[in-house]
């Protein structure tokens, strides 16, 4: 019973789902949007359980002083800082709401915005930023002649290199029509040849997941 | 049915004839049907051209616009479920050999020489994204593979309800490798859900605890380059799997093995030998076979189109296959 009862409920979603996708009957369309609703709702609820993951691994780690235990402190103190100057910014903007014509105003310069806007951004954007010179060493890495796939793939890409920029058609005026027809037919076949493939293979997964076929989320 | 035609036709022409038989089926019912089946579409045909739609939008309350689906679904279905009776009637099964997946137990049985963990990381996406369910698939039998080694598993998350189940999933894969030890609650890691934190945080893993082997089975984004060039750094021998066709390329560039689209949803059916699941990697075959001659057909039918522009025929036949696909 404990294993049959998630089957079911996951039966039951999975085949309403099916449905409203092809189903033009309202009924159907208002339950499954209910259904997703919950969904929303369940997922919203589980972020507490990620915060408190993080806490009970990091705050172990900081009172038993394990290494690196300066970091796993900075995020503590760091998680902490802006859940509360999150809730404070929003409870301002609620009383102002309030007080007010009952309209939603955002404020702004806050501490919230402040540590946003300069410390979080431009950090993400740091680790983005890294992508460019991991490129550079992927294909430094790879794009190497060692057999006739690998002499394939190194030949396209110094194509669509060279003619992506400015200085391939200076080179030779034919760079730029060999890169565009490269990406165009060949590259735009193998990509849909995968996502067909690969669409299949999720039609293939979902109703083993929806039918109990198969259960990863209840293993054991 | 073709052996009762001809067996019909040999009595009729014994009798003296009673008629002309059909060449390749002896039932009224089936000339019938036949018949029906050629009126539909000489009518499809004919309506075609006109401008109009073939088929309406709407039909008993389903949407026609998604009939191909529909169509492919069914297909699916009935193949599966033939495929799934043949294979408990005893019939073998038979999977190709994907290096890939070979690859996984390779890279825990480095961890293990090494004595160093395994990182897993089941994709980026929440668990209502398919890849994440293969992805948690796959993470069972890692940590099987993982227990009966020996060797600590670490699983980092972007999601706490892909957490939840990732915990279950490593507890449950332990007790029944034996090892329910080598469940550690510390080495499930929730870092974060935006997505460059999570990514931080992984590479932090990386060049901290310096795991042999890196697993990422799942959807991936943008930072699937960024992860693959750290554990490559960190010196890990990395598996990866998705079907983002997007990501895949910075996949196989940087990863010692890949799993491409179909492989990687194939994987679980592969580890697992399961009958009921390889049956469904069978049934994707087939359909991916019907798909093939679809679009074989489409591609005769365009070309002999742009060949010859006054044949009406062939016109209406590549309208109508444009319609209905």
């Amino acid at each position: 019973m404990r294993n049959r009862i998630p089957v079911l409920i996951s039966a039951f979603v999975g085949i309403f789902m099916i449905l409203k996708y092809f189903s033009t009957a309202a009924t159907i369309k208002r339950v499954a949007d209910e259904l997703e609703q919950w969904g929303v709702v369940t997922l919203s609820f589980s972020i507490v359980l990620g915060v408190l993951n993080l806490i009970k691994i990091n705050l172990k780690a900081v009172m038993e002083r394990k290494k690196d235990w300066g970091y796993k402190l900075l995020l503590l103190v760091s998680m902490f800082t802006m859940m509360i100057a999150g809730g404070i910014k929003w409870y301002r903007e609620e009383t102002l709401a309030q007080s007010g014509d009952g309209s939603t105003t955002a404020i702004k310069n806050t501490l919230f915005d402040f540590m946003f806007d300069h410390v979080y951004f431009p950090l993400s954007a740091t680790i983005f930023a890294l992508l460019a010179f991991y490129v550079a060493s992927a294909a430094f890495r790879a794009f190497r002649a060692k057999n006739i796939h690998a002499t394939l793939l190194l030949v396209a890409a110094v194509i669509v290199m060279i003619g992506r920029v400015p200085v391939g058609g200076a080179i030779w005026s034919g760079f730029p029509w060999l890169q565009e027809w490269l990406m165009t037919w060949p590259n735009t076949a193998g990509q849909r040849a995968i996502q067909i493939g690969a669409a299949i293979g999720m039609i293939a997964t979902g109703l083993r997941v929806i039918f109990g076929i198969e259960k990863p989320y209840l293993k054991g | 049915m073709n052996g009762q035609g001809n067996q019909q036709m040999r009595t009729r022409n014994a009798r003296g004839s009673e008629g002309r038989t059909c060449c390749f089926t002896g039932s009224v019912g089936h000339r019938l049907f036949l018949a029906l089946v050629a009126t539909g579409w000489a009518t499809a045909l004919s309506a075609a051209p006109a401008g109009g739609r073939v088929l309406p939008r709407e039909w008993n309350y389903i949407d026609l616009e998604k009939l191909p689906v529909l169509i492919a679904l069914v297909l699916f279905a009935s193949a599966y479920a033939f495929l799934y009776y043949r294979t408990k009637a005893g019939r073998p099964m038979r999977l190709r050999r994907l290096p890939g997946i070979d690859a996984i137990e390779e890279a825990i049985a480095r961890a293990t020489e090494m004595g160093r963990p395994v990182l897993f990381i089941p994709g980026i996406n929440d668990i209502d994204d398919i890849q994440t369910l293969a992805g948690i698939n796959i993470l069972s039998h890692v940590a099987y593979i993982a227990a009966e080694y020996d060797t600590p598993l670490i699983v980092a998350c972007r999601r706490s309800v892909v957490l939840t189940i990732s915990e279950e999933v490593v507890k449950a894969s332990s007790l029944a490798a034996g090892r329910p030890e080598n469940y550690i609650p510390n080495n499930m890691r929730y870092l974060s859900d935006d997505q460059f934190a999570f990514t931080a945080g992984v590479n932090g893993i990386m060049l901290r605890e310096r795991p042999a082997s890196c697993i990422y089975q799942g959807c991936f984004y943008s930072e699937s380059l960024i992860l693959a060039e750290t554990g490559y750094v960190s010196g890990a021998i990395q598996v990866a799997g998705t079907a983002n066709v997007a990501q895949l390329p910075f996949f196989v560039a940087a990863c010692d093995f890949t799993l491409i689209g179909e492989e990687f949803f194939a994987a679980s059916a592969y580890l697992s030998r399961d009958p009921s699941v390889v049956a469904s990697i069978e049934a994707s075959d087939w359909l991916k076979m019907i798909y093939l001659i679809v679009i074989l057909v489409g591609v005769a039918l365009a070309t002999a189109a742009a060949g010859l522009p006054h044949s009406q025929t062939i016109l209406q036949l590549v309208e109508f296959l444009k319609e209905i696909m």
